[in-house]
């Protein structure tokens, strides 16, 4: 089928519009005033040096990072466990507990983050990097869960049972055909988990204290007083660590696991 | 690489498994001898698959015994059983190039590096692979996956190497080289063979030995020739090789006295028509109804006449393409068979079948 002009020209705009906030936000960064503007009157590092120079902001990107890193990892392991342990349930079974896991997507993140700040207040957890984690984990595991159950949906059960008949103990059949196999799926499991626990806004506003900020909200607050570059230089360097990350792991395992994770059922090198 | 002429040998006694109310494999007994190659026949569903996965530790039986040289197999696990298998979609490792899928059962045991590097360039030439070493699963065609697979499992020197119907993927001149060569490799080897097909002229022109299965039962386990010229059951005559089947009733017009009961089979290439018919000691009259003319020979049906509504069953001749002459479709004509040429099924072991 022939695309028409006005399909062409919504695919032009989108084209253009994507990178725009790139841009904008990269462009700004390098203003040597102190009000965000684009584009800059001239060039200077003077915001990167207020970012790099200021503990509270270094405080609050390093407890993302870990922030990010642990989700990522946690997630991930505990996807694998359920991925596995869910593909020998019965269907039904399957069926009611990857609606559980995948919940999180459904509500309003404002609504989650109110039963949040409820239970971990009562928990004892409120305003602490444990109550975080425990909101992250549960934002998270949408997004690490499906990559991992595609890429051992779309393993052969007759591959461990070769390995078996090989010689293979279940345990050598997991490690040498099942996990090198779910590779792909476990990097994209970790790469979606540290960017979205990474990114979260709107429920960690709600869970923060205090003593205890995480990055993009400490970013928030800071636009609410005054819209500085600083916020600009900051997100810039996200922007650039985000790219390498995606480059990293398209060295190691190939982004093509981002197309076909969304094919159920064909295996990725057929 | 041949072992020894005394492993291999499997027996299977009275083993059965049901899933719910079905049953997959029921009470199946077999001998096999050590470096024999048997078939497994029968239609889809009867439970040849799980037959074999019984055998490889897959799935357990719900009764009855299996033992290979001896050893009692009940209990221990797939990797335990010094039985290979070539799986119906091969399993081939798709993260592993083809040397190191050969080498996977090699490194589990154990082995050196020189020795592994040794086995595996061997096991390679010995299904003509030499030069793919290297190559990614996904380079190669299937006829040369086939043989990844069965150099993988050869390798090891297993006892039994299982087949599940590993030709039913590839084209029909690729699936007649490779049956030679399997069978060439077979006999190389000394390795008994298991190997289970639907196709069952690939059954008769491979096998020592073909056991045939119908709904989960065994039906006959003999030699090809005498399962085709000796069938033991209406189903063995119907499943393999084409057959007129005819009862007591039906043959005595013919003048043919049977046993009440009893089945009569006689074999296409056993009729003849036309002329030849002539010295036949039973003839039937009737009308050409179809002729399928397939260079070599031409196979025929014959609708018989004056007989009875109901019992008016076609017959079918195969004659050598030469014999045809003038015989069509609508021509009148004679055919004739020896009934000391066909096989006789007694009432009591008519099973299966229509
Ligand atoms: N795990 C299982 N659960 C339930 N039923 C099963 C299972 N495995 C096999 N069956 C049933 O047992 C019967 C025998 O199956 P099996 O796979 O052994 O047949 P087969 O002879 O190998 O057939 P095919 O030629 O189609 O491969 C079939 O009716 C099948 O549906
Ligand atoms: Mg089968």
């Amino acid at each position: 089928m022939r695309t028409g002009f006005p399909t062409r020209a919504l695919a032009a705009l989108l084209l253009v519009l994507l990178p725009a906030p790139l841009v904008i936000v990269i462009g700004s960064s390098f203003s040597p005033r102190a009000v965000l503007g684009f584009p800059p009157p001239g060039f200077s590092w003077r915001w990167y040096v207020e970012f790099l120079g200021t503990p509270s902001w270094l405080v609050a990107f390093g407890i993302s990072a870990a922030l990010a890193l642990v989700s990522a990892v946690l997630t991930t392991l505990a996807s694998i466990g359920a991925a596995l342990a869910l593909r020998r349930a019965p269907a039904r079974l399957r069926g009611i507990a990857e609606t559980a896991i995948l919940a999180p997507l459904l509500f309003p993140h404002a609504a989650l983050a109110i039963g949040f700040l409820g239970w971990l207040g009562m928990a004892g957890l409120g305003g602490s990097f444990a109550g975080m984690l425990i909101a992250h984990l549960v934002l998270c595991a949408p997004f690490a869960y499906r990559p991992v159950a595609v890429s051992l949906a779309q393993i052969d059960s007759s591959l461990p049972e070769a390995a078996t008949i090989l010689g293979a103990e279940p345990g050598q059949a997991f490690r040498r055909v099942v996990l090198p196999l779910l590779r792909p799926g476990i990097a994209a499991s970790l790469l979606f988990g540290f960017i979205i626990s990474f990114d979260e806004v709107t429920v960690s506003m709600f869970l923060v204290g205090p003593e205890f900020t995480t990055l993009p909200v400490a970013i928030y607050a800071r636009l609410n007083d005054s819209a500085d570059p600083v916020v600009a230089a900051i997100s810039s360097i996200l922007i650039l660590l985000t790219a390498g990350l995606v480059l990293l792991m398209d060295r190691l395992v190939g982004l093509r696991i981002f197309v076909d994770i969304e094919e159920d059922g064909r295996h990725p090198s057929a | 690489m041949p072992r020894s002429g005394s492993v291999g040998h499997l027996e299977i006694d009275s083993v059965s498994r049901s899933f719910g109310s079905l049953r997959a494999v029921n009470a199946v007994s077999l001998d096999i001898a050590a470096g024999e190659f048997i078939a497994f026949l029968g239609p889809s569903g009867c439970g040849k698959t799980t037959l074999l996965r019984i055998i490889a530790g897959f799935e357990a039986a719900d009764s009855g015994r299996l033992t290979l040289d001896g050893r009692v197999l009940a209990g221990l696990p797939p990797n335990r059983r010094d039985v290979g298998m070539v799986f119906q979609n091969l399993a081939l490792f798709p993260h592993l190039t083809v040397a190191e899928n050969v080498a996977f059962g090699l490194e589990l045991r154990r082995k050196g590096t020189a020795e592994i590097a040794r086995q595996v360039e061997e096991a390679l030439a010995l299904v003509a692979l030499d030069g793919l070493a290297g190559r990614r699963i996904q380079q190669l065609s299937g006829g040369q996956r086939q043989r990844v697979a069965l150099a993988r499992a050869l390798v090891l020197h297993p006892a039994v190497l299982l087949l599940d119907e590993p030709l039913s993927a590839l084209d029909l001149k690729l699936r007649r080289q490779l049956q030679g060569e399997l069978k060439a490799l077979q006999r190389r080897t000394g390795t008994t063979f298991v190997f289970v097909t639907h196709d069952q002229e690939e059954a008769l022109s491979m096998a020592d030995r073909v056991a045939v299965f119908n709904r989960g039962g065994l039906e006959q386990f003999d030699t090809p020739q005498a399962l085709y010229g000796r069938p033991a059951t209406r189903f063995v005559a119907e499943f393999v090789g084409d057959a007129n089947i005819r009862s007591a009733a039906q043959l005595a017009p013919l003048g043919l006295s049977l046993p009440a009961g009893s089945l009569l089979v006689i074999r296409p290439e056993d009729c003849v028509v036309g002329t030849a018919a002539a010295a036949a000691p039973v003839r039937i009259d009737g009308v050409v109804e179809a002729v399928d003319f397939v260079g070599p020979h031409a196979r025929l049906r014959v609708a018989p006449d004056g007989m009875p509504a109901g019992t008016t069953e076609p017959w079918l001749a195969l004659l050598p393409g030469a014999a045809l002459d003038g015989l069509a479709p609508g021509a009148r004509a004679t055919l004739g068979f020896d009934p000391a040429r066909a096989a006789q099924l007694p009432a009591s072991q008519i099973r299966g079948g229509a």
